[in-house]
């Protein structure tokens, strides 16, 4: 490549340098060592932090985080799976801007969106109030319970799964369907072992993009479990607000570990990197 | 009297209100080679794709084998279809290609398929202290469809890259591939759609030789879809020429070399001269402003009547022989031959010979009668 575009990306490498890497190296020494607040003059190396992650509360913490973000990865495979199908199958001239409709919502601010979730859950709002007065008298009193969290984590990140199994359905040749049904095999034989095979990358980079936020995200849980409900998200969150930043970076770091495990798992699965693209 | 395998009666098929195919009839016997020949977008791919079951017919009547399928999804006919672009599935590896459609076929098709009472019996054979079970079946049916894919292999020759990747192999041996996968399915019908296109001269070449020799041995039908005329000529029983979905010309090799039908067919059929002629009585006809012999047309007298002489039909002679004299316009070496352009009375000929002749040269030519061939002028020119 010419030395002289190399130089285009500068900016960028400027900016990553100074808000993720250096920040990183910060929290993984903050990890060793005990402080107060971000004041190293006084700092002590230990390893005493680790021992935090056996406590009960965070292992519990992480069990939930663990769970919901597989109930919520699980779910959304199932229903971006039929939506993404019902599209690719469908006879729309633009299925592009389809897409784009069905992506819409992310694209607007989605504390607002959770917000509005929040108040539609609860058990007295604006739908309510209207449909009583037309004297339909039914209401939605999930806020704060598990499911709520769960409908919440669903519908931020459900876009990104349909997106990604629509993709890869759509690079499935035409004429692979045809010689299937050439070769004998029903529209159902066909289904299972062309079409879905073929789209399990889609699956996959669909499923990561959906795991990863639900597993570390803390809005979410903290907004519709109304307190209830604590992932590791909300802790680390706490940790950070009650300026403990040694618990703190050590939970984040170990979650960054886990992250990166699982991407290069996937990238050990899938060899020419597809589904990350 | 060869038994009649496909019945096509009277098919119509538009696209968007384009009629692609109209009005077709054909008749295709057990056991031959036959090629759908002619230009791209002529209608020869729809013709195969709707004895595929890939798409249906507007009009008319498909029969296969006494059966009329017209409704028949294509899993339910008995035909297999080698694509264009091979279609190979690129989640699995090359067996796993080939005994695609046996293995996922219904239980109830893969005992149909060895033989019910064979199976039975060979499972009894094989092992005679254990009972018949589905299971054990089941087992064996798999065992076969390995052997006949290992058969099948090597029918294709393509032994060693049983366990390589789609995405590892040359067009040559997915070419393979694609033809293996269709044929341990033993279909009556095999259907080619140009699937040799992608190949270089030289394989391409050995495939015509190959492939003809396949459907001897394995006895199927074969219908071949082609626009290539060598790749037709080389390798059908019977040629089927096809334009604006009509059929020109249906007959052997030779019958459609020799005695085109129509300028079309000429024309499509290998490079040729079609001069306007006039038949002047039997065995007589004048042809750029000569009467010269010819052999074996009854048309009516004085009827205006087009002559076709193919290029190598030309003989170059000294003028003293000649029968016409000619200017040459342009020589071209062509390997072989040289490929000349003369001019005749105000036309250009076509001539393919040995001898190098320089341009500006009049030359002398003749025809020898047999190789005169007379076609009657269509109704709209």
């Amino acid at each position: 490549m010419n030395k002289y575009f190399k130089k285009l990306a500068i900016p960028y490498f400027v900016w990553l340098y100074v808000l993720a890497i250096i920040p990183f190296v910060i929290m993984v020494i903050l990890s060793f060592v005990n402080n107060e607040g971000l004041d190293f003059s006084k700092a002590i190396f230990t390893l005493d932090n680790f021992g935090y992650l056996t406590t009960s509360s965070t292992v519990i913490a992480f069990m939930n985080s663990l769970f919901y973000a597989v109930i919520a990865t699980l779910t959304c495979i199932v229903i971006g799976y039929m939506v993404a199908y019902a599209i690719f199958r469908s006879h729309f001239k633009n299925k592009f801007l389809v897409m784009t409709i069905l992506i819409l919502p992310m694209w607007s601010n989605m504390l607002l969106r959770i917000e509005a979730l929040k108040n539609i859950m609860e058990p007295h709002n604006i739908i309510t109030d209207i449909l009583s007065k037309l004297g339909i008298h039914v209401s939605l009193d999930i806020a704060g319970t598990p499911l709520a969290v769960i409908i919440g984590l669903i519908s931020t990140y459900i876009p990104f799964m349909i997106l990604s199994i629509y993709t890869a359905l759509e690079k499935i040749d035409y004429s692979l369907e045809e010689a299937a049904l050439d070769l004998g095999l029903t529209e159902t034989k066909k289904f299972w072992k062309v079409i879905f095979p073929l789209s399990t990358k889609g699956i996959v980079s669909g499923s990561i993009m959906v795991f990863l936020p639900c597993m570390s995200g803390f809005a979410i849980p903290e907004i519709l479990g109304q307190g209830n409900i604590l992932l590791i998200g909300n802790v680390i969150d706490q940790h950070f607000r009650n300026m403990n930043y040694n618990l703190g970076s050590l939970l984040a770091v170990v979650i960054l570990i886990i992250i990166l495990g699982a991407i290069f798992l996937v990238s050990k699965f899938d060899k020419e990197g597809e589904t990350l693209l | 009297m060869k038994k009649v395998l496909i019945d096509l009666k009277d098919i119509v098929k538009t696209f968007d209100g384009q009629t692609i195919v109209n009005h077709l009839n054909l008749q295709i016997y057990e056991n031959e080679f036959l090629t759908l020949l002619g230009p791209s977008g002529c209608g020869k791919t729809t013709t195969l794709r709707m004895i595929a079951g890939f798409e249906k017919p507007e009009a008319g009547v498909i029969i296969i084998d006494g059966k009329i399928v017209n409704d028949l999804p294509p899993y339910a006919r008995p035909v297999n279809t080698v694509f264009q672009r091979y279609a190979l599935f690129p989640h699995l590896n090359v067996i796993e290609n080939i005994v695609f459609g046996l293995k996922n076929s219904s239980y109830a098709s893969k005992l149909m398929f060895y033989g019910e009472d064979n199976l039975i019996k060979e499972a009894q054979d094989k092992y005679p202290n254990k009972k018949i079970t589905k299971h054990l079946l089941n087992k064996l049916i798999n065992e076969k469809i390995y052997q006949d894919a290992e058969y099948a292999i090597k029918l294709v020759n393509l032994q060693g890259l049983e366990y390589r990747k789609i995405n590892q192999l040359s067009g040559g041996q997915m070419q393979r591939v694609a033809l293996a996968r269709a044929i341990i399915n033993r279909p009556k019908i095999l259907l080619l759609d140009e699937p040799l296109a992608a190949l270089d001269l030289k394989l391409r070449q050995n495939m015509h030789y190959e492939l003809k020799e396949m459907q001897r041995r394995l006895g199927i039908t074969f219908i071949f879809v082609t626009h290539d005329q060598e790749e037709a000529m080389t390798m059908s029983d019977r040629i089927v020429v096809m334009n604006d979905g009509v059929i020109q010309q249906l007959g052997t090799p030779k019958e459609i070399y020799n005695e085109p039908v129509n300028r079309f067919v000429a024309d499509f059929i290998g490079e040729s001269n079609i001069i306007r002629g006039k038949y002047i009585k039997e065995n007589e006809i004048e042809v750029l402003n000569k009467r010269i012999p010819c052999v074996g047309y009854k048309f009516a007298e004085n009827e205006i009547v087009d002559v076709v002489i193919r290029p190598e039909d030309w003989d170059v002679v000294s003028l003293d022989k000649a029968v016409f004299v000619g200017k040459v316009i342009s020589s071209i070496f062509k390997g072989v031959h040289y490929e000349i352009i003369a001019k005749v009375e105000d036309v250009e000929l076509i001539i393919h010979t040995y001898e190098e002749v320089k341009v500006n040269d009049q030359i002398g030519l003749k025809v020898d009668p047999y190789e005169i061939h007379l076609m009657r002028v269509a109704q709209d020119e």
